[in-house]
């Protein structure tokens, strides 16, 4: 800038490298002594003729020394005014230079503020924690107190988000998170993935920045800053919080990663001890009939016993050979679920299945009721039905009392299978867990199961897209529903309906 | 009945399990005294008075740990083996402050139980 001013301040008279606001100022009073002295002196020659002059000046009418003088003094004075035009001219740019090199030392001073706020944020692993920084921070960076942080919810990478859910506020930013949040997620993602910064159609739209919060490509949510009353934000604000938000984001999906790795760990090494779990149950559960069919043989073979008692003897080894045998039946079909095993197209008749159940299930002495239709088809597989209608069943004599009833109601689309006994029912926080594998509601193990029953229920169910849940009954015990897609007769070519996709009809 | 032979309540929800262990225990010369829940466990004992309770844990009505409250409620404490399917540290504490004698999981060692009933018998010939 200097370099540029060197012509008009050599023609205003300021000296070699010495372009500056004070040597302007001298300058300038210089040149103003000087018209002073110059008027001063050509006033006072116009008032006094002066005595010693050549002749031919004393000779000359006294007008024309007048207008000489005038003359003289008027050239003075404009080159009085340019020299002072110059010099305002020099002065104003120097002011400007100065004022542009304060905005500069701010500018360098948020850049350092960014970079240690992105620093800040990279350096902790816990994603809240990483949140509530780069909030704090951007709050500071635009000197603000109020905003919000907004996370995309759902599985992270799934394109367009449905829903942004408000992670972390400060001040008044709940309401505004809230607001946001609720009813205009798409305006806010398309105003953010277009990387524009601010709100356009809020009142004081100047004093809120909304950036987005991306890492490559992926939208994870949304920063948002809102000034205090008398702030405005300009664009070189928008596009420095953007910038930050760019940075904070690795921060942001470490922290992410870390979360999911942790979550991860603690998932696999639950698992692990359900697994273990499960082992020695199993082992446990498979030793219980053996033990009984041991000790019958053995008593059978060295006590004498009467015909009476003998048969006895004999129908325990059956019953438990038979036992043993189901258990095992179970691990097969809980080792089969993990294949891919379709019948999501097959159709049948519920009612015809719970009957052939309760039937089989009568011959060992227990006693089902049915109550519905006499005839409704669901999709599923006969096999799979089946073995959900035993667990369930079994389940309710297991852990429930009897009467044992199965109802089957029709609804529209859907048909609901129920089965109901009279037992102690189940705890709430029970009620979502008892249909995870190996889980069993009595940790204990002094109630026989292997904890497969329900998981094996609800994988079938799920299976041909149904849903399997737990109701608890108004005056005590257990409902047990499954819901199934109705398949009407008249309606037996037509294609799949609302619960499965895709078919074979 | 032989009043020299001991006399032993079996408690156990599961008829097979009980037949086995009758068998077994009238075998090797105990006199046997059946209950399938804790209820009836109860009546038997005020009935019966027996020397030796082998008592399940997860029954229906009333399970083993509610019919041990009862009887130390009653005052009634016949010799109790508990018998479970699990034996975490706290089930054993358990059954110990409710006043067993002693502890055996399931699936039961028959062996071991017919040997255990002359040695609880014993230990409480030497309290006394």
């Amino acid at each position: 800038m200097h370099e540029l001013l060197k012509d008009e301040a050599r023609s205003a008279g300021l000296g070699r490298g010495e372009v500056s606001l004070r040597a302007v100022d001298r300058r300038r009073i210089e040149l103003w002594i000087l018209a002073v002295g110059v008027l001063a002196a050509i006033t006072l020659l116009t008032l006094v003729t002066p005595t010693h002059v050549p002749g031919f000046v004393r000779d000359a009418p006294p007008w024309i020394l007048r207008t000489m003088l005038l003359l003289f003094a008027a050239a003075f004075m404009a080159y009085v005014a340019e020299k002072e035009r110059l010099l305002r001219h020099i002065q104003r740019v120097l002011f400007k230079e100065r004022a542009a090199a304060q905005a500069l030392v701010e500018r360098a001073d948020q850049l350092v503020a960014l970079a240690e706020g992105a620093r800040a944020v990279n350096g902790v692993l816990d994603l809240d924690e990483a949140m509530a920084r780069l909030l704090d921070r951007a709050l500071s960076m635009m000197d603000a107190d109020a905003g919000a942080v907004l996370m995309v919810e759902g599985p992270y990478g799934s394109g367009a988000p449905e829903l942004l859910r408000v992670a972390c506020t400060r001040g008044d930013g709940r309401a505004l998170g809230e607001r946001i949040g609720r009813a205009e997620t798409a305006a806010y993602v398309a105003v953010a993935s277009d990387k524009v910064a601010r709100r356009p159609d809020v009142d004081g739209a100047h004093r809120l920045l909304v950036v987005p919060l991306v890492h490559r490509d992926e939208m994870l949510g949304i920063l948002e800053v809102e000034g205090r009353a008398d702030r405005e934000f300009e664009d070189y604000d928008a596009q420095l919080l953007s910038v930050f938000a760019e940075y904070a984001c690795v921060g942001l999906v470490n922290a992410r990663m870390y979360d999911a790795e942790r979550n991860r760990v603690t998932e696999l090494t639950k698992l692990d001890e359900l697994k273990s779990q499960f082992l020695s149950t199993v082992s446990h559960e498979l030793k219980t009939p053996l033990t009984a069919i041991i000790g019958s043989a053995s008593v059978l073979r060295r006590t004498p016993v009467d015909a009476e008692m003998r048969e006895e003897f004999l129908e325990s080894i059956d019953r438990q050979a038979r036992r043993l045998a189901s258990m095992v039946d179970q691990l097969l079909v809980a080792g089969r679920l993990a294949e891919d095993h379709d019948e999501s197209n097959e159709v049948v008749d519920l009612a015809e299945t719970a009957r052939v159940v309760a039937a089989d299930l009568g011959l060992l002495g227990r006693i089902v009721t049915i109550v519905g239709p006499e005839q409704c088809r669901v999709r599923c597989g006969s096999d799979h039905l089946q073995q959900i209608l035993v667990n369930l069943i079994d389940n309710a004599f297991k852990y429930g009392e009897p009467p044992v009833v199965v109802e089957i109601a029709v609804r529209d689309a859907v048909v609901v299978c129920s089965v109901l006994d009279d037992g102690a029912g189940v705890a709430p926080e029970d009620r979502e867990m008892i249909f995870e594998r190996f889980h069993r509601v009595d940790a204990s193990g002094s109630r026989p199961g292997m904890g497969l029953g329900l998981a094996i229920v609800r994988q079938l169910t799920e299976s041909v897209g149904g849903r399997v849940w737990f109701d608890p009954r108004p005056g005590g015990g257990t409902a047990v529903r499954v819901a199934l897609e109705h398949v009407p007769r008249q309606e037996r070519q037509s294609a799949p309906g609302t619960l499965v996709g895709g078919g074979r009809h | 009945m032989d009043a020299t032979r001991p006399k032993v309540l079996i408690v156990d929800d599961e008829p097979d399990v009980l037949l086995l262990m009758r068998i077994n225990l009238e075998d090797a010369g105990f006199d046997t005294v059946l209950a399938a829940d804790g209820e009836r466990a109860l009546e038997q004992v005020r009935e019966h008075a027996p020397d030796v309770v082998v008592l399940d844990v997860m029954m229906p009505v009333l399970d083993g740990w509610g019919v041990l409250e009862a009887l130390a409620r009653e005052g009634t404490r016949p010799l109790t083996i508990v018998v479970s399917a699990k034996a975490t540290p706290a089930d054993l504490q358990r059954a110990y402050r409710l006043g067993a004698a002693e502890y055996l999981t399931k699936p039961v060692d028959m062996p071991r139980l017919l040997a255990m009933i002359p040695e609880v018998l014993g230990r409480s010939d030497e309290d006394m």
